[in-house]
């Protein structure tokens, strides 16, 4: 069922067993996981079914430290949450990724492979040698090679508010809240238990919710926000006793044409390395240095994948013109609008490829490189409360996103590495842009809007907000899912992982008494 | 992109993908006049498009101008080729690439590499557009 809270008696109460925060990748996967159950299942979102301007203007803050798009921009405040304007690429993380994770790959490894099904992707197979045709393979590095390859893989996109609204408007055990924003989680004295949510419409209505279990997953920056916000207990906010809450935020950053290459005109296969189709499935390989190198070098885990020569800028495009004009002329900032006008060019640019490549049958040979990592978390990085209030009277987020020091260093030997390579093996060459070629890449390091890590998981309450069931640590019966748990980054999109972790976590729910 | 860096890639990608193959005829350089050393234009035929490698070859000079004189430059690369002036004239020109591009892989290979405007390249084959200059 799903109800518009705004429609609500005043002073309802909703109750049941699992009350969920937050319709988007997370909440909807956890929601619908559970539907069937025989727990009753509320899932409170925000926003309405579609955008409105209002519900969005709530995701406003200030960014401070290194730039990135402004956080209403960055997240979407409607059911189906971010997912609406996701580019739809997946992979789980690799082995190495979960170093510093309370468990491991295999651990998340079956709740991927459900997860595969729930982003509508293809096979479940990451290896390149799967995803080789004529024109476009992976290349063979040899033994000893400092680099290997990997594969993205892109979802449709699933819009999860989209593709599963009705499973969950047709659940008997599962009622679907629109309109209903978090302002408040009330807990016992102790404040080790959460009581209830305190709830609000953007027209003023008032109501609350009551479960024996409640999730956040309203995203990083936002379950950073709520748990901050809910101080009338604990005074730091809750979960926050080691004031980790709102640090270690991490979002992925690209670095667009870091680098170009001139591929030696035999070697075709590069087109691998593109985002392209193999039967019906959309894929993109990339590039990557060995676990071994990464530590001797001292590299972050990193992706280097290839863009065909563009016509306008070093971007891409996947940014459909309904979604960027909802977005977009929803707001009147100048810079919006050229944001928006950028955006659609990128569109026209994506067209441009693909029509190259249907026509002529036959990749350029000059690809400019795209640069994405996972740097290494740092708690200064972090998101806290400002001193402005939104429409509900809540705190705004300040984000203050943090690169390290050596971020161009770690980028660049990546790039001269890779040139390397590519050289002994005869593939091509490669330029390290800068600003004495014209185009210094450090001028458009932009973000994945991937907000992780703040609330990230450890098994040690000093050094972790939620331990390895994502439960808040300091609370018996709240829950978070998201990225924000996540305690490192990888450089994948972070998608498939949220979905993943929300199975796990669904079973958990499960394994507890009812 | 900047019309500069468009046309030194241009340029790059006339030269053969940096692939320095035998397949087409070398034309007569507009950059350059024929060299009188038969070594030194034997080792000039491993580049294909010499505008390019004029050029490529102009950077790595104005970094490397103790090697301007062709005849070192060709004694240079012959030693890492590690043949002897006789060699590379009774050598055909495929089995020449073959060992020219043998040689470029190990310098990617060992590091040895020069960063000429951000391109990457081996040290050999800048030396090799040197030529051209």
């Amino acid at each position: 069922m799903i109800i518009d809270a705004k429609k609500l008696a005043p002073n309802f109460t909703a109750e049941a067993e699992v009350c969920i925060v937050g319709a988007g990748a997370a909440g909807i996967t956890l929601a619908r996981d559970l539907a069937g159950s025989n727990r009753k299942v509320v899932l409170m979102e925000g926003g309405d079914l579609s955008y409105t301007p209002e519900s969005q203007q709530l995701y406003a803050g200030d960014v401070i430290g290194h730039s990135s798009i402004p956080l209403d921009m960055d997240r979407l405040r409607f059911f189906g949450g971010t997912t609406n304007h996701w580019s739809g690429s997946c992979s789980p993380f690799w082995q190495s990724d979960f170093e510093d994770w309370p468990f491991g790959l295999e651990t998340l490894e079956p709740y991927y492979r459900r997860a595969h099904a729930i982003c509508q992707l293809g096979p479940y197979t990451y290896n390149p040698e799967d995803w080789n045709m004529e024109q476009a393979r992976a290349l063979n590095f040899p033994p000893g090679s400092r680099f290997e390859s990997g594969v993205f893989q892109y979802s449709p996109p699933t819009r999860f508010g989209s593709v599963y609204r009705d499973d969950l408007a047709s659940s008997s055990n599962v009622t679907v809240y629109l309109n209903a924003n978090l302002i408040d989680i009330e807990t016992a004295e102790s404040g080790r238990e959460a009581t209830s949510l305190q709830l609000a419409c953007l027209d003023g209505k008032r109501f609350q919710a009551r479960a024996r279990q409640y999730v956040l997953a309203a995203g990083g920056v936002e379950n950073a926000r709520l748990l901050l916000s809910s101080s009338k207990v604990r005074a730091a906010g809750l979960g926050n006793e080691y004031d980790l809450v709102g640090r270690y935020f991490q979002d992925h950053p690209y670095v667009r044409a870091g680098g170009t290459i001139v591929a030696d005109s035999a070697r075709p296969d590069l087109w691998f390395y593109t985002q392209h189709f193999v039967g019906k499935t959309q894929i993109e390989g990339y590039i990557r240095a060995t676990d071994e190198v990464m530590r001797t070098e001292g590299l972050p885990p990193f992706a280097i994948g290839f863009r065909p020569p563009e016509l306008l800028t070093p971007d891409f495009g996947g940014f459909t013109l309904p979604a960027g004009l909802r977005e977009r002329l929803s707001t009147d900032a100048a810079n919006s609008l050229t944001y928006f006008v950028q955006r659609l060019s990128l569109d026209v640019e994506s067209a441009w490829d693909y029509l190259h490549y249907k026509v002529w049958r036959k990749p350029p040979g000059l690809f400019t490189t795209l640069y994405i990592c996972g740097t290494e978390p740092d708690p200064l990085s972090r998101v806290t409360l400002g001193s402005s209030v939104d429409a509900l009277g809540m705190r705004r987020p300040v984000l203050d996103w943090r690169l390290p020091s050596d971020f161009e260093i770690t980028m660049r030997r990546a790039h001269e590495l890779l040139a390397e390579e590519l050289g002994r093996m005869g593939v091509g060459r490669l330029r390290l842009e800068s600003a004495a070629t014209g185009h210094d890449p450090m001028q458009d390091v932009s973000n994945g809007h991937h907000q992780m890590g703040t609330t990230r998981m450890h098994r040690d309450p000093r050094q972790g907000v939620v331990d390895e069931h994502c439960r808040v640590h300091s609370l018996a019966n709240l829950y978070i899912a998201g990225s924000s748990v996540f305690p490192s980054y990888a450089c994948d999109n972070p998608t498939m992982t949220i979905v993943a972790l929300a199975l796990r976590l669904s079973d958990h729910l499960r394994s507890l008494p009812s | 992109m900047t019309s500069t860096r468009r046309s030194v890639l241009v340029a790059l990608v006339r030269a053969g993908g940096l692939a320095f193959t035998l397949g087409r005829q070398v034309a007569v350089a507009a950059t350059s006049s024929l060299p009188a050393d038969p070594v030194v234009a034997k080792l000039r035929s491993l580049v294909s498009d010499p505008v390019g490698a004029h050029c490529i070859g102009q950077i790595y000079l104005s970094q490397a101008s103790a090697e301007s004189d062709p005849a070192h430059l060709a004694s240079l690369i012959l030693s890492s080729l590690k043949l002897t002036s006789q060699d590379s004239l009774r050598l055909q020109r495929r089995a020449l690439s073959k060992l020219f591009g043998a040689e470029v892989r190990a310098d990617f290979a060992a590091g040895r590499t020069v960063a000429l405007n951000g391109w990457i390249l081996s040290r050999t084959e800048a030396r090799v557009c040197a030529l051209w200059t």
